[in-house]
């Protein structure tokens, strides 16, 4: 069992990703293969905190549809600062 | 530029009353309405699920109790739901739509799309169509149920719905394919319930004073998707007449179904879950069913006096094992149990799972079928890395995104 828990490989792992956001913290726009995609809303956000008794985790996430109908999951880690694509 | 889809919509509003009216002459000239299924926890009292023309003229409308659907018309005529009459009576329209196209889609009751596109040549542009289709229909319904009729055509399924509901019977309403603006003009006049949306979506921009769709398709795209969400956007596309969805090839329906007649109407549980475990064995004896599980199945059977009931029960994972079916089924019935005595039972798969073999493989036991083995081998050879993962529930309902499930490599 423990050989299978070191083998296992996680999915859905955080990329990082390059993001506008306004003043506000909500993104406005995330850099795509092509250069810069609009954000056209946010259709949900919430907050992240778990952790913190041992490797504290603390994300703003956003459920956001990028200009062309495409939904995403992103979230900004609170404490480095660095926006995260994540499904 | 891309061709858009050619669809015709053959839509026959209230559907279920007008099969009704057609099997039982004397229904014709009383004011009637369809009643809801009562079956079920959330059933309760029934009501008034769609009405003829008179009853409506009445202002008898869906969601109205019985009550208040007799106060306004004392004689009323009330129809129980018939859902097995319903699907005989879809599978007749289907039976005479499928001599002309193999793309058909039966989008919502008595609503049915052609997908023409390349058949032009045989048929001729889409008047001759309606012409060739119209007396194949007419030999195998009466005018008394052809006489509501209403046709629509238009380059895509949004446009051809839009049209099917303003036509008056016997005069189709046609969206030429060009000059592309035709459909967005034709849209933008329309009234905005007529969108095939959800009917709150529709209740909240009217509720803004949004009357028409070529209002919503001015509105700036940033707006909708900010208050609706992608839904927004969806809407915004439809109403600049973007969406142009053809129809789907129409799949086979189901081959495998098994019914039983009860000497006399029962509505004993022990009796229904003893026919149903009956038929559960019968179904998994069925030739069909060539080894694979079932997954999604549906249940019914004719009420006693009018009408009938079913119900659908999706498995969580396909199973061979007549234990885990029947315990679903058993659940489902508690649930949703058939309003009265049954006078039949019927069992019928809609959706089979793989086969026993690709179960295996993909609940990663070791009895691989011998070819994938040696496959499997010799990639990882070649590679130096096991080419086959399977994905392992870690903690499905974790917070954390990236701890809820991993990839393992299969031995």
């Amino acid at each position: 069992m423990s050989r299978d828990a070191q083998r296992i490989r996680p999915l859905n792992l955080p990329r990082a990703i390059m993001v506008r956001a306004g003043t506000d913290g909500i993104p406005r726009a995330v850099r795509g293969k092509n250069g810069w995609v609009q954000i056209e809303g946010v259709r949900e956000s919430w907050r992240l905190e778990d952790l913190w008794w041992r490797d504290p985790l603390l994300r703003n996430y956003f459920q956001v549809v990028l200009e062309g109908g495409r939904v995403v999951f992103l979230f900004q880690d609170e404490r480095e600062g660095h926006w995260y694509l994540q499904r | 530029m891309a061709t858009s889809p050619s669809v015709l919509t053959f839509w026959i509003p209230a559907f279920s009353l007008r099969l009704a009216q057609m099997d039982r002459p004397e229904l014709q000239t009383s004011p009637l309405v369809e009643l809801t299924s009562t079956s079920g926890s959330g059933g309760g009292r029934p009501r008034v699920q769609e009405g003829c023309a008179v009853a409506r003229a009445h202002g008898i409308g869906p969601g109205m109790t019985m009550a208040q659907a007799m106060a306004l018309i004392p004689n009323l005529t009330t129809l129980e739901p018939d859902p097995d009459r319903l699907a005989r009576g879809t599978q007749d329209v289907l039976r005479i739509l499928t001599q002309f196209s193999p793309r058909i889609l039966v989008e919502r009751v008595g609503q049915f799309h052609l997908g023409m596109e390349g058949l032009e040549r045989q048929y001729g542009p889409p008047p001759e169509q309606i012409q060739r289709i119209l007396p194949a229909l007419h030999e195998a319904f009466p005018s008394s149920l052809l006489q509501h009729l209403q046709i629509g055509g238009a380059p895509g399924r949004l446009g051809s719905t839009m049209a099917a509901e303003i036509a008056r019977p016997g005069h189709p309403v046609l969206i030429p394919p060009a000059p592309p603006e035709a459909l967005v003009q034709f849209l933008a006049v329309q009234p905005l319930d007529h969108l095939p949306v959800d009917a709150a979506l529709v209740g909240f921009l009217q509720r803004l004073g949004i009357r028409t769709v070529g209002e919503v398709a001015r509105l700036p795209v940033t707006d909708l998707v900010r208050h609706l969400g992608a839904q927004g956007r969806t809407l915004h596309a439809m109403a600049r007449g973007e969406v142009r969805e053809g129809v789907p090839l129409l799949s086979p329906p189901s081959s495998i179904r098994v019914h039983l007649d009860f000497p006399s109407p029962t509505g004993d549980r022990p009796a229904l879950d003893r026919a149903l475990d009956y038929l559960v064995r019968r179904i998994m004896a069925h030739a069909e069913r060539k080894g694979r599980g079932l997954h999604h199945l549906r249940i019914g059977g004719g009420l006693e006096d009018q009408g009938s009931w079913e119900v659908e029960v999706t498995l969580h994972q396909p199973s061979v094992r007549p234990d885990r079916i029947m315990l679903a089924l058993r659940t489902r019935l508690n649930l949703s149990p058939p309003p009265r005595a049954l006078e039949s039972i019927f069992l019928e798969v809609l959706a089979l799972g793989p086969t026993l073999h690709q179960m295996t493989f993909l609940s990663g036991a070791s009895a691989f079928p011998d070819g994938i083995r040696k496959a499997v081998r010799d990639l990882r050879l070649r590679t130096g890395k096991n080419p086959i993962l399977r994905v392992v529930d870690l903690d499905p309902h974790s917070r954390i995104p990236e701890r809820r499930y991993g990839l393992l490599p299969m031995e």
